[in-house]
């Protein structure tokens, strides 16, 4: 079976820290994995490495066919490309507009004019961010800057998205679309993997899951059970 | 935010408009500095092969046998040229050549009788042994008043210029130098307002390439305007120093080394006019890329 992650004994520490401990892992290209886990159990750490922001301390990790704990900065590059990555703190570009940030992930990847406006147009309509399409990132409300960032990873064409704490200022409603329209793309094809705190969400999903217990996997490599 | 979004580099524009108008200004300085050192590299040059020996006529020999001291004077061996000037082609050639001299060759001609001799031009006469057994025969001829060979004075006229000219060049690369570190800083400081916004297009994937390329079309645009501004500038103003000042320094070379010969003018060419864009865009070139390697290193 081909594997969008495979984590072998995977560790983290930061100082004396650890924040992951023995981590071993297979995501299937194709699959839909939620990590969850109180605050502080490495839900943002392993997603983090999983997206190639940082490195394990000890163990072995396969990105996207990109075998190595320590990736070159080319490497590093064509990761990216392949990972649609939603962070806590959204990073997104200020001194743009709506539409420039949704479309930035499709120009570094030189995506054609005609496609990148028909695949940004439809995000942000998904969204409701079209009419605020040329509006700068600072007029926006926190809800909004969190859908810029949602529709910014679902517009871009990677084989993998990454999504921590997604819908953390979203109302039940908005996070329910969201979280639809993750189901929609991994039924396309995507490798989709969310890391939640909230258990109710991750239940709901009914997508296999793997729960982390102070960066130690309560169940290791299998699902949680509820 | 990639090679052809230009929004970044007028963002700030005040600032970016001083800046150019900061640029082309030191590009014309640097073009009138280079275009006067050029012209004189080359007359000198000229100069530096030559020698030149004046052989003054006695005021007692009558025009008609003038002719033939010339016939004599061109059969030494070693004198490559011969050149009678007369009291009047002397003031008018003068006066021809270096026009704001004619006040001062007019106040001399009206107290002074100007000179009849022959301007002799000696090519290879770089052995003072040479130069010496021509003078000597010379001085042996009839006709000849007294022969000036003032070698020393030629060549201190010549060490003189030689010094000029390094000075010119150590002006000219410390103008290169101060364009290049206007677009470096220019460059580099954008690039640090921007080094949250670079790290975030990073984390997306972006390449070096596409994250220096705005940078160094900033760099280029900018060399371009201001090299454009800076040639209107050299043809209005820059061209009309460079004759002034070498006008002002023939009329000195003229009167010190009395063996000039030739024009010493700048021409206005369609070439001295574009090259102003190509410093412009060169050196916005390699100040921006240089600035904008920054980013590789923050990687």
């Amino acid at each position: 079976m081909d594997y969008a992650y495979q984590l072998n004994q995977v560790t983290k520490n930061f100082g004396s820290f650890a924040a992951l401990k023995s981590v071993s892992l297979t995501i299937p290209v194709g699959s839909f994995l939620s990590i969850t886990g109180e605050s502080g159990a490495g839900k943002t750490t392993l997603l983090r490495i999983l997206g190639g922001d940082e490195e394990p301390s000890s163990g072995n990790i396969s990105r996207i066919s990109l075998n190595g704990n320590r990736l070159s900065s080319s490497t590093l590059q064509s990761l990216r490309k392949q990972v649609a990555f939603i962070r806590q703190d959204l990073r997104l570009l200020e001194n743009e507009n709506v539409f420039e940030n949704v479309a930035a992930p499709l120009r570094i990847s030189a995506c054609p004019s005609k496609t990148m406006r028909r695949r940004v147009e439809a995000a942000l309509a998904e969204f409701e961010l079209d009419k605020k399409a040329k509006m700068k990132i600072e007029s926006l409300s926190g809800g909004e800057r969190q859908r810029v960032a949602i529709a910014r990873a679902i517009a871009s064409n990677t084989s993998v998205l990454l999504a921590d704490e997604p819908t953390s200022s979203l109302d039940r409603d908005w996070s329910w679309k969201v979280f639809e329209a993750f189901i929609r793309l991994n039924r396309e094809g995507r490798t989709v993997v969310l890391a939640s705190h909230d258990q109710s969400i991750v239940q709901a999903l009914k997508k296999p899951a793997l729960c982390l217990k102070r960066g130690v996997p309560i169940d290791l490599g299998g699902l949680c059970t509820f | 935010m990639h090679f052809l979004n230009f929004r970044g580099v007028f963002q700030k524009w005040p600032t970016q408009i001083l800046f150019v108008l900061a640029v082309s200004a030191l590009i014309v300085s640097f073009q009138v500095i280079y275009q006067f050192g050029n012209l004189w590299q080359v007359s000198m040059s000229e100069l530096k092969n030559r020698h030149y020996v004046s052989a003054y006529v006695d005021e007692s020999i009558s025009d008609e046998k003038l002719s033939g001291v010339a016939l004599e004077l061109e059969q030494i061996e070693g004198i490559d040229r011969v050149v009678y000037i007369d009291r009047v082609s002397f003031a008018n050639a003068m006066e021809k050549r270096f026009p704001n001299l004619h006040q001062e060759l007019s106040k001399v001609r009206n107290v002074n009788v100007l000179p009849r001799y022959f301007r002799l031009t000696v090519n290879s006469a770089n052995q003072e042994s040479a130069l010496d057994q021509i003078v000597t025969r010379v001085s042996g001829l009839q006709g000849i008043d007294f022969v000036e060979a003032n070698r020393k004075r030629f060549l201190g006229v010549i060490q003189a210029v030689t010094k000029l000219e390094k000075i010119l060049w150590i002006f000219l690369g410390a103008v290169i130098v101060l364009m290049l570190f206007s677009f470096y800083y220019s460059v580099r400081i954008r690039v640090h307002e921007e080094s949250r916004q670079l790290e975030i297009l990073r984390e997306l994937g972006a390449t070096n390439w596409y994250l220096m390329s705005p940078f160094i079309t900033q760099g280029l645009l900018l060399g371009g305007l201001a090299g454009a501004l800076a040639s209107l500038g050299f043809a209005f103003w820059g061209a009309p120093v460079v004759g002034t000042l070498a006008s002002a320094f023939a009329s000195q070379i003229s009167s010190s080394s009395q063996a000039l010969d030739f024009s010493i003018s700048p021409h206005l060419s369609l070439l001295n006019i574009a090259l102003p864009i190509c410093y412009g865009l060169f050196t916005g070139l390699i100040g921006s890329f240089i600035a904008s390697l920054k980013v590789r290193s923050s990687n």
